[in-house]
């Protein structure tokens, strides 16, 4: 139809199969993956555990690389980890010999931006996810979630087109998990981009997103797309006393639990 | 309750009292010395060295060898101080230290960045290990032979032969410390838009680097002790052709002395230089590891 090349995520027909080296033993983790994300959408993805959730993050990334299927963003393929994708990792992955702030700065310092600008914008970062007082804090310094508070300013500092976030706040307490939640729907909600969210918790993907896709058991495909259609800005406090928000987790929860996204051979 | 300690008290027998006093006295002493920083941790570590020389000098005086062979304390201190008025010990340490030094450089110079390459690539790690494990096991010494014929004696040879001890501990190391890093850490640079470099110098590198440092002090140390070696052989200056030169006129105490001398040069280097650096790079690096 159009030359113009489709805007946002298209995957089609994924497929990723690992083979060990030694043994020559394949595992098909994804296979006939179809998933499209509109630009500035925010998608959760939730399935039972080792159905190709991180692997699909990482193929995103442009970390791993897939073994059939097309993945396009803006319409160009995949072929390597680029600034335009950024990610947030469920263990930080914070560098122990930098400081929060060199962190943050980090992604801007390879772009090369000078080091004023750096150092302001990774401040604001950190002020933004509420850091302030830390700039040079060591990360064995911080709690936790601190930690993930740096990983989120660094992956945000370096202003991705499309950022992959994988059981972000899965590793925090619960009560910090909810100010992470809050902060990042604020951060979203005043500016939007496109987010890839991968997480096990029915309530977190309810809360954030725009879409929630349902991952089958491995082989991990998109076995269904639900809309969550709850108004915004998206509070705790609103959302809980909402009747969608009920009735959404009934559903999802079921689709996770029964049929579809039944894991299979797990005891 | 006093009276049962003070009862205690009393039937401690004296030959324990006795030591209990001597570790009060020692104690004082302790605390007496500690008023200049390091003094006495310096006293804790060569007052057991002082007795050892007792005990040598003892021997001596007893000894059934005669002198030329089983030289007293004395004569050493004598001797010692004859080679340092002469220049002659100055000179050798010179020569072995200036070996190790550059043996040492060359040897860290090229383990690095192979260390490096073998560490993040696969297919370099296939090429390189198997004979990288095979030479490895070669002492150093066993390369006395071709440098000599490959190099001449000299400078040349020995330095070949310290490089040889430097380079595979310097290697491993850092391939054990590149491999050791977290995957995360790399991926995070990588979705960052770190490039190869970027990423052996922000990642790699540092993350690497308390792994490195132990292995230089490892290697300087395989390197001081083939040092030695090599100049008793392939050269005619240094510390070790000094004592393997004076053996053939018997001069027992010139062999000792060298001894000495390689020793404290050893410690010296150990202490003021390689632990130093090791300790700065674990307190800077704290906890790289998850
Ligand atoms: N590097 C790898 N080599 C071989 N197999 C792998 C590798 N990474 C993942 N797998 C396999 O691929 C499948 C999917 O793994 P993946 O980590 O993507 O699952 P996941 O959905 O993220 O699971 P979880 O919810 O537990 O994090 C698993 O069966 C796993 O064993
Ligand atoms: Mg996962």
């Amino acid at each position: 139809m159009s030359d113009a090349a489709p805007a946002g995520v298209v995957v089609g027909d994924l497929e990723k199969v690992y083979v060990d080296p030694r043994t020559a033993e394949e595992v098909v983790a994804i296979r006939g993956l179809d998933l499209t994300i509109e630009p500035n959408e925010f998608v959760s993805i939730i399935g039972p555990s080792g159905c190709g959730k991180t692997t699909f993050l990482h193929m995103l990334a442009g970390l791993r690389k897939a073994t059939g299927g097309r993945m396009l963003v803006h319409g160009k393929p995949i072929t390597r980890p680029g600034a335009d994708r950024g990610m947030v990792f469920q263990d930080y992955a914070l560098l122990p010999w930098k400081t929060a702030r060199e962190n943050v700065e980090f992604g801007l310092k390879i772009k090369g931006l000078p080091a004023a600008e750096r150092t302001a914008t990774a401040d604001r970062y950190l002020r933004q996810v509420g850091l302030d007082g830390f700039q040079n804090k060591y990360p064995r310094e911080l709690s936790g979630g601190m930690q993930q508070r740096v990983a989120l300013a660094r992956a945000l500092a370096n202003t991705p087109e499309i950022l992959l976030m994988d059981e972000p706040f899965a590793s925090v307490d619960a009560l910090t998990r909810i100010s992470l939640q809050e902060l990042l729907m604020q951060l979203w909600e005043s500016e939007p981009r496109t987010i890839v969210f991968v997480t096990h918790s029915v309530e977190e993907a309810v809360f954030l997103s725009s879409k929630v896709a349902v991952f089958s058991a491995r082989p991990g495909r998109c076995a269904r797309i639900v809309p969550i259609d709850l108004p915004r800005p998206r509070r705790w406090a609103a959302l809980q006393a909402h009747p969608r928000t009920a009735e959404l987790r009934q559903e999802l929860l079921a689709l996770v639990q029964g049929g579809i996204a039944a894991p299979v051979g797990v005891a | 309750m006093d009276a049962v300690r003070a009862e205690h008290l009393h039937d401690v027998p004296t030959g324990t009292r006795l030591v209990h006093a001597v570790q009060r006295v020692a104690y004082r002493v302790w605390i007496a010395l500690d008023v200049v920083p390091g003094l006495a941790a310096f006293v804790a570590f060569v007052f057991p060295l002082a007795v050892i020389v007792a005990v040598w000098g003892a021997l001596a005086a007893v000894s059934l060898y005669p002198d030329y062979l089983f030289p007293s304390p004395g004569q050493v201190a004598v001797k010692g101080w004859e080679l340092l008025a002469n220049g002659d010990i100055v000179r050798h340490s010179g020569a072995s230290m200036f070996r190790l030094g550059l043996g040492f450089v060359v040897g860290l110079v090229l383990a690095l960045p192979l260390g490096i390459l073998i560490g993040v690539n696969r297919t370099a790690s296939a090429f390189f290990m198997p004979p990288i494990t095979f030479f490895q096991a070669i002492p150093g010494l066993a390369w006395v032979p071709l440098a000599i014929l490959w190099l001449g004696i000299g400078h040349k040879a020995v330095t070949f032969i310290i490089f040889n001890s430097v380079f595979f501990p310097i290697l491993f190391n850092t391939i054990l410390g590149i491999r050791s890093i977290p995957d995360n850490m790399v991926n995070a640079a990588l979705t960052l838009g770190a490039s190869p470099w970027v990423l052996v110098k922000h990642v790699y590198l540092p993350g690497a680097l308390p792994s490195i440092v132990a292995g230089m002090r490892l290697g300087a140390g395989y390197g001081w002790r083939a040092l030695i070696g090599g100049e008793m052989i392939a050269t005619s200056t240094g510390l070790g052709f000094m004592i393997f030169d004076a053996r053939q006129f018997l001069g027992t105490d010139v062999v000792i002395l060298g001894m000495i001398v390689i020793g404290i040069l050893w410690l010296v280097t150990d202490v003021l230089i390689l632990r130093p650096l090791e300790r700065r790079t674990v307190l800077r690096w704290g906890t790289v590891r998850e």
